[in-house]
């Protein structure tokens, strides 16, 4: 059985991309494990929260999930300052989402943290006989730029929970240095802390 | 063992803290979509202007400050009555459910909430915050009961000491 390290991390994580690229429907996948076929549009961000385990650690996820609509942009900063990690999702039916994930790229790249860890992710693979944007065109640019890169379905879970744990091994590896939206939590520190059930 | 400790004193932990999902903004969010404003009512499109105002109510009302949230609240009640598309009702409901959520006014909330769902039925983000206004109201309830049972202990221990007191007088 895997133990679980003695890090306990707390990171945030946004979601960013155009509207009806799957953003919401991935994050629901990985923390729910659901899929619906017709989502509503996300209202400025919606929030959720996952923990996973590796060997290393234990990586609490604080998920922004971030709305796709253009009206809503100039509120990202607030979601993407401070964050760990960063996931910029893409439809692979439509060529304009991949130009405008490329725009999101460039403001995180402009937006300054070196220790963000980025990923483009191209989703709704399932739709492949619609795809517009080939996988190594996007996989070029992810390499090109440095990201990480998957290609995903919330729809059929692929390489969904892949994704999350690829983000959540970096995070690990990074812990020491304590980018920006991480908290380290040693347990010893942690045991001392719950003896107090109201402290936040 | 020790995790399970850990998440039964988080659990608490918010309970009384009231941990939601829904995010809070920042000041200096509020203030640039307040610039935003201002700068697209010195002559932008009608488009452009609404999108600002849909902006800025979204801060107000996820706003820290009391008088922000205040604000929010009577911009989107203002702008209820000239509303046609389902999409920017739902959206304006939904904004005004989270204002009054976070003002105290969690029956007004209820209600917002439950318009939005009857435009969309399976929106998660609108029974997300159903589920928090209703977490809400049990804690609430909850807590009222623990104040009203001590206040009543209270009593008793009281009612109980002067008849011992008076008893011993006689």
């Amino acid at each position: 059985m895997a133990k679980t390290g003695n890090k306990n991390i707390q990171a945030k994580l946004v979601l960013l991309g155009d509207m009806g690229t799957g953003k919401t429907s991935l994050v629901l996948r990985f923390v729910k494990g659901q899929f619906y076929e017709y989502q509503e549009s996300t209202i400025g961000a919606a929030f959720f929260t996952q923990v996973l385990s590796l060997n290393e650690a234990t990586i609490k996820f604080d998920i922004w999930d971030t709305a796709g609509q253009e009206r809503y942009h100039s509120l990202a900063p607030m979601y993407y300052r401070g964050a760990a990690a960063a996931v910029v999702v893409y439809d692979i039916t439509s060529m304009d989402s991949f130009e405008r994930a490329k725009k999101w790229v460039r403001e995180l790249q402009r937006q300054g943290n070196p220790n963000l860890v980025t990923v483009l992710v191209a989703n709704k693979a399932d739709l492949e006989s619609k795809r517009e944007v080939q996988n190594e065109i996007g996989e070029q640019y992810a390499k090109d730029n440095r990201l990480l890169f998957f290609e995903t379905s919330a729809k059929s879970a692929q390489n969904v929970n892949e994704l999350f744990y690829e983000i959540a091994k970096r995070l690990a590896k990074a812990a020491p240095s304590r980018p920006g939206g991480m908290k380290l939590h040693s347990r010893s520190q942690e045991r001392g802390r719950r003896g107090f059930c109201c402290s936040s | 063992m020790e995790a399970k400790i850990g998440n039964f004193f988080g659990s608490v932990g918010n309970f009384f803290s009231g941990g939601d999902q829904i995010p809070w903004c920042d000041g200096d969010i509020v203030s640039g979509c307040e610039r935003e404003v201002a700068e697209a009512e010195k002559g932008s499109s009608v488009e452009h202007k609404s999108q600002c105002i849909t902006r800025l109510s979204w801060a107000l009302v996820h706003s820290k400050r009391p008088e922000d949230m205040q604000r929010g609240i009577a911009m989107l009640e203002a702008s209820l009555a000239g509303i046609s598309s389902p999409l920017q009702m739902r959206e304006n409901l939904y904004l005004l459910a989270v204002g009054y959520y976070r003002s105290g006014d969690y029956s007004r909330s209820r209600q917002l909430v439950d318009r939005c769902l009857e435009i969309a039925p399976d929106w998660r983000q609108a029974e997300t915050l159903k589920k928090a206004i209703e977490d809400r109201i049990k804690k609430d309830g909850v807590i009222g009961i623990g104040i009203a049972a001590t206040a009543v202990t209270a009593v008793g221990v009281l009612a109980g000491g002067i008849a011992a007191a008076l008893s011993r007088k006689k």
